[in-house]
């Protein structure tokens, strides 16, 4: 059996070079960017679109405008387009990538991507962050609260903005640092120059972290490690 | 019968000595100049000028042969060269100067302008003469020409030492002595009021201390006259700037800092330029940039006086991207007189990947590297499978000639040597017998090995 599995190695098999993509931010303007190349050798791409609010799972991207929802591929092709209600919005991508979530902030309304439909789903608090499939971070009174499904529980000393990755981490804020809590509970504190004022989830294992007068891109694959981004050419 | 006759035989017989008229210009206007003309008072090392214009009048052409002015003090500015023709109604312009450099109560003078005279009279100005030592000299002080103090360092200071002199035959007395402008202090040596008698004098000093680079300016106020003041301020030179990385050798993908040092601390405050650049050939690579404080491959620092270190904004270093190509990253720091440049050598490596996956796929095997080769030359990759024991399977390696891929792919990328690829190898039957996958690279600087990579 093995030597005819072997036989069925194609020896030309490698089927694409290309340059490697990371994802996508915002600028303060709201100007989408693409970013592509490296840790520690970024390109920082300008986009024509202004977005609210963005994420990437590295595979597609979900860009929320003032009145669409639109989800591109990696390459920044269109894909497909909603109408949305206005203001921002927040996402979570399953683990496989398949699948999405997207939280408008503006109808407190959850729905389920790429279909569009509404799932039933009314937290108490405001909505910090979304996770794949039913967890969520929210703010009551100045307080950041973990739900897990029926289970709440308090995130002590931890601060907006935050995010939850699809493999069930969580990166939070502390002054000027990020937090990134394993699914074991333990920690790795992250400090930056400032507090940080927006994290999204920029493409697989990265979140984007914008503090002060830099931007910053916070590598989750291994050991979390923190990288300058630089500004676009413009 | 005679008498009626004669005007009319006398303006035909000197048609060319009347169709040439001399006017004093005053603004648009112009007045047929007096037979006595009074060019008024003027201090002593100043000057008077006068606009005079000769127009031809006449119908036919008509030529300027004599014009000249006799008498001290008194001179032609921009006149004309002589023989001056002059069309019909076509004028020429030149100024008569009164520039007294002795005191006196009257000043004459005789212009002559082809056959016609006109006496100029004039005076110097009844006050001290000021004079200003140059050169071992004392001179007039010019109120429009002003006096130059040069160039001195900022910081430093220079003495200009000034006379006042009473060539008057009274005495006189100057309430108001004083030195304007920030940069000039003074007078030193000597106070208002100022009481001189016939042929006394008084000395003073006016110091020039710039405190910034650049022209300035400052007056000299004598009595009702201001007399201006000039001097450059000359920044003392800029030590030797130094680029200095941390760490000091960085290598290919990896971000450093910089900064740019003086041995000795700064005497001087200014700006400068740092800028990088790429000697790779003809590959491109966006992410060679500073990142902080802002990016691209050009940033201003500043320099305060005391400094040992540049300032970029807020910050004393910036950080910059070393790309993925090899070559030279070339930095310039430019101040002053001064253009330093520090080249970092980025050699030629094996390629190095910074993202491997292996993954079952729907009847396939697949292999997700990410990387970079600095080479921009990636020939060969050998996917070595490993079955469940751990042991390589016997057929060895299964291996992929990338030459062209690889120099197409490059050659239209301005990522440098990053790239991402996925090597998918169709599989019929149960893949679970491969349980793992190793991947070499071969560029010519050598093969590189991922780690095993579990499916």
């Amino acid at each position: 059996m093995s030597r005819l599995l072997l036989l069925t190695l194609l020896v030309s098999a490698v089927s694409a070079q290309q340059a490697p993509r990371i994802g996508v931010v915002r600028d303060d303007s709201g100007r989408l960017q693409r970013v592509v190349g490296l840790a520690g050798s970024f390109v920082v791409q300008n986009d024509d679109l202004h977005v609210l609010a963005a994420a990437s799972s590295g595979r597609e991207a979900i860009l929320k405008t003032a009145e669409e929802l639109i989800i591109t591929d990696g390459d920044g092709r269109r894909l497909t387009a909603l109408s949305a209600p206005p203001g921002p919005a927040n996402f979570a991508f399953a683990k496989d990538g398949s699948a999405a979530l997207v939280w408008f902030a503006s109808t407190r309304e959850l729905c389920r991507l790429p279909s569009g439909r509404p799932l039933p789903w009314q937290p108490s608090g405001e909505v910090v962050a979304i996770g794949w499939p039913n967890r969520a971070i929210v703010r009551r009174e100045d307080r950041l609260w973990l739900l897990d499904g029926a289970i709440e529980v308090p995130l002590q000393g931890l601060e907006a903005p935050a995010a939850l990755l699809a493999d069930g981490r969580i990166v939070a804020s502390r002054g000027a640092s990020v937090v990134v809590i394993g699914l074991d509970g333990g920690e790795r504190e992250i400090f930056l120059e400032a507090n940080p004022s927006r994290l999204e989830v920029m493409g697989e294992q990265w979140i984007a972290i914008a503090a002060g007068d830099h931007s910053y891109a916070l590598r989750l694959s291994s050991e979390p490690t923190v990288y300058l981004l630089p500004r676009s050419a413009q | 019968m005679i008498p009626r006759l004669l005007p009319l035989l006398l303006l035909a017989a000197a048609p060319v000595a009347a169709q040439l008229r001399l006017y004093v210009v005053d603004g648009q206007t112009e007045q047929p100049v007096p037979a006595l003309l009074d060019l008024g008072e003027a201090y002593v090392g100043d000057r008077n000028d006068l606009r005079l214009r000769v127009r031809n009048t006449g119908p036919g052409r008509a030529t300027i042969d004599r014009l000249s002015v006799s008498g001290r003090d008194f001179s032609l500015q921009s006149e004309p060269t002589i023989p001056h023709p002059l069309a019909p109604d076509a004028s020429v312009d030149f100024r008569v100067r009164f520039s007294p450099q002795n005191y006196g109560t009257s000043f004459s003078a005789v212009l002559t302008f082809n056959t016609t005279t006109v006496l100029l009279v004039a005076r110097a100005a009844a006050v001290p003469t000021l004079l200003v030592e140059t050169g071992g000299r004392r001179v007039p002080a010019s109120t429009l020409d002003g006096v130059p103090f040069g160039e001195v360092k900022t910081g430093g200071t220079t003495a200009v030492r000034f006379h006042l002199v009473n060539e008057t035959p009274i005495t006189a007395t100057l309430s108001r002595l004083e030195v304007r402008g920030t940069s000039f202090q003074g007078p030193i040596g000597l106070a208002p009021p100022v009481r001189l008698s016939p042929n006394a004098s008084a000395a003073f000093d006016v110091a020039f201390t710039p405190s910034s680079n650049g022209a300035q300016e400052g007056w000299l106020l004598v009595g009702d006259r201001p007399v201006k003041l000039t001097g450059v301020g000359v920044a003392p030179p800029f030590p030797k700037p130094i680029v200095v990385l941390e760490p000091a050798t960085p290598g290919n993908n990896s971000a450093a800092r910089l900064s740019v040092r003086f041995g000795v601390a700064s005497p001087s405050a200014g700006s400068g330029t740092l800028e990088l650049a790429v000697r790779a050939g003809a590959a491109a690579d966006d992410a060679v940039q500073f990142v902080s404080p802002t990016s691209g491959r050009r940033l201003d620092f500043t320099v305060a006086a005391g400094d040992t270190v540049a300032a970029f904004g807020d910050r004393r270093e910036v950080v910059f991207q070393t790309g993925t190509v090899a070559g030279e990253l070339v930095f310039t720091a430019k101040i002053g007189q001064w253009s330093e440049t520090f080249v970092l050598p980025l050699n030629p490596a094996p390629v190095e990947f910074t993202e491997a996956k292996a993954a079952r796929a729907t009847g396939a095997l697949e292999v997700n590297l990410t990387g970079f080769d600095n080479t921009r030359s990636l020939t060969r990759l050998a996917f070595t499978f490993f079955g469940r024991d751990g042991a390589p399977l016997p057929q060895g390696a299964v291996t992929v000639d990338v030459t062209g891929d690889f120099s197409r792919y490059f050659a239209s990328s301005t990522l440098g040597g990053a790239f991402t690829l996925r090597a998918s190898f169709p599989v019929s039957g149960d893949s679970s017998a491969i349980s793992a996958v190793e991947v070499e690279a071969t560029n010519p600087a050598g093969a590189a090995r991922s780690k095993r990579l579990s499916f």
